[in-house]
């Protein structure tokens, strides 16, 4: 690295425009943030500038409790069905045609590009019982009656793996891709078959990698704010939510900011945890 | 019916054909060499007998069975790929009992089996290794043990020494040779290195351009090439075209008496180890113009030029403590033993 100092003082001016932005739009609004859950809520949107720990202590009440439990659950089920899909479906991807390769890389970044408000509506009716897949079972006869899907769990774990799917994809398709052709065919040779050579030798050989992806799309997940209102129940609202909830709705900001500290205490550590198993798995 | 045998073989991939009509037997125990440039086939034919390519035509049968449609992982047969395809999540010991952990034996039974082959590589006391921390001979070591431990029926190589520097290739090429030969295991190497071949192999085939040039063992190769494409692609040789007529050859640079030889149009090879120098010009000699005189220590080689067809000079290879009076520029008769000469159509 070339290292040179400026000479004079005025050589730093450079850096003083992303310095004062760095400071005015990111620390000053974190540090009001932080200093806001420390404070007393008098209800109604007003609020005591006294040190307090009550915004902390109300976190482990048995409501807020559940609505952690939900946020874990559903990033958690979430992270987990996109790999499990996600996996196989990029192993398959990189041992296909070019052609195949591009066009499915397309459509991956195309599913990015929607708003998630389209998806949200998109999956909601594709769940409802007039114009759903409802009609569709129905009409196959796999139900007597046409039945809605949504609003639930199952709808939300739905519309969020659709989201988080492409970034698995992602994640995984620079990796898989730099696999020898040698590996699986070595393996068939000693004989086993195809599907016991990806999960005798292709998982365990990415375990690393899927960890990390596991993680990085839990810590995603975690924040997900819009599908779990149009497609959950009350029930199926996840922290992001109640965050929104307590701050616009209750008016009770040192509440949300406390709500908003923990969450992101959590995802910093989530994030650590992935930088030290990639170090790990780098140095085997 | 024991062995190997490759039955009409052809390959295509889309339009273009990698094997053209392959047919050869390799009896049990024999170590075969597909020997050829890059592109001529070789590893698409060893590819169709592991079972990891269809081929397009033909048949392949193992003892007297048809094992053309037998998926690779049914087949048996131990591989060892140019790259190795070493388990880079396993230990040594893992990789090596990967084919026994497949098929369900007993971990007692593994690890007494996993010693036994490391002691066979050389590699004891290896076991509980990760693969890297071996240097790449071990790690050769390893992909040998690792195909052998199901004592395979068949032992494949695909060019699995290509990577390793040229002292240590050669020491693994006799240790493979050695290795099969204590085991007996039929094997089939794939090489375009021909020293490789002539190391290891009882039967070298021959291969270029999809097709099969000769069969027969290294020495055999050396001596007597089929075609002009063996007899230049194996070691150096002569190539020198003229005509034959009533027992002589004539051709540029003078006259040979070659007995019995098939009277019309033919190209001699000779290798540069069986021309010598002559005192001067007679009845049996080829006269040239030293370009160029090489003293590389075990023999002097001397490019002569005798007018050969597509300015190719003539190579002599004499033992490097015979006298060469010659230097570039002087005129040089060679005289040839006719015995050396093959005739090529």
């Amino acid at each position: 690295m070339i290292q040179s100092r400026p000479r004079t003082p005025l050589g730093y001016l450079p850096i003083l425009l992303p310095a004062f932005a760095l400071i005015a739009f990111y620390i000053v609004p974190f540090g009001s943030m932080v200093g806001m859950s420390f404070f007393h809520n008098l209800g109604g949107g007003a609020y005591e500038e006294v040190f307090t720990l009550e915004n902390y202590a109300r976190l482990v009440s048995p409501f807020f409790l559940s609505v952690l439990g939900t946020s874990f659950e559903v990033a958690f089920l979430v992270a987990l069905f996109a790999i499990v899909i996600g996996f196989p479906f990029t192993y398959l991807l990189v041992n296909a045609r070019r052609g195949t390769q591009v066009f499915w890389l397309i459509v991956m970044l195309s599913v990015l590009s929607l708003s998630e408000a389209i998806i949200g509506f998109a999956w909601s009716t594709l769940l409802s019982r007039t114009a759903g897949i409802g009609v569709l079972f129905e009409a196959l006869g796999l139900t007597e009656k046409a039945q809605s899907y949504a609003p639930s769990l199952g709808a939300v774990l739905a519309g969020v793996t659709y989201i988080a799917m492409p970034y698995a994809v992602l994640l995984l398709y620079p990796i898989l891709s730099r696999i020898e052709p040698d590996i699986e065919q070595a393996s068939r040779t000693l004989g086993a078959s195809p599907l016991r050579a990806f999960f005798n030798v292709i998982v365990p050989m990415h375990r690393t990698p899927i960890v990390v992806s596991f993680v990085m799309i839990f810590v995603f997940t975690l924040g997900s704010y819009l599908l779990p209102q149009i497609l959950g129940r009350p029930t199926n609202w996840t922290l992001s939510v109640v965050i929104s909830d307590q701050a616009l709705l209750q008016s009770n900001m040192p509440f949300a900011a406390a709500l908003s500290i923990f969450l992101m205490t959590v995802t910093i550590l989530l994030v650590l945890l992935v930088t030290l198993i990639n170090r790990k798995g780098a140095k085997a | 019916m024991s062995g190997l045998i490759v039955e009409n073989v052809d390959k295509f991939y889309g339009n273009v054909q990698a094997l053209g009509d392959i047919s050869l037997t390799v009896d049990n125990g024999q170590f075969v060499c597909l020997l050829g440039p890059s592109g001529c086939g070789k590893t698409s034919l060893l590819r169709i007998v592991a079972g990891l390519e269809d081929p397009s035509a033909g048949r392949i049968v193992l003892d007297g069975a048809d094992i053309t449609s037998k998926p690779a992982h049914k087949r048996d047969f131990g591989m060892v790929f140019q790259s190795l395809a070493l388990f880079p999540h396993l230990s040594v010991g893992d990789n090596i009992a990967y084919p026994l952990a497949i098929r369900g034996v007993p971990k007692e039974k593994r690890r007494a089996e996993v010693e036994r082959l490391l002691e066979l590589v050389h590699l004891p006391g290896k076991a509980d290794r990760a693969i890297t921390q071996l240097s790449g001979g071990q790690r050769q070591r390893v992909a040998i043990a690792r195909a052998l431990i199901m004592q395979p029926k068949l032992f494949l190589l695909d060019e699995p020494m290509s990577a390793l520097d040229a002292k240590l290739r050669e020491t693994m090429q006799v240790e493979v040779k050695r290795l099969q030969r204590s085991l007996g295991v039929t094997s089939l190497l794939v090489t375009h290195d021909q020293r490789e071949a002539m190391t290891t192999a009882d039967l070298v085939v021959v291969m270029s351009e999809g097709k099969i040039q000769q069969v027969a063992p290294p020495i055999e190769i050396y001596r007597n090439p089929a075609n002009a494409f063996v007899a230049d692609f194996i070691g150096i040789t002569n190539l020198i075209q003229g005509r034959i007529d009533g027992g002589r050859f004539e051709g540029p640079g003078g006259a040979l008496t070659l007995p019995g030889a098939k009277p019309g149009n033919a190209t001699l090879s000779i290798r540069p180890e069986d021309i010598a120098l002559a005192p001067q010009a007679g009845p049996d000699t080829l006269t040239g113009t030293v370009t160029f005189v090489r003293h590389l220590g075990a023999t002097t080689e001397i490019s002569v030029d005798t007018g050969n067809a597509d300015e190719k000079d003539l190579t002599v290879s004499l033992p490097g403590r015979t006298h060469c009076p010659l230097e570039v520029g002087d005129t040089a008769h060679l005289s040839v033993d006719p015995a050396a000469v093959v005739v090529l159509g």
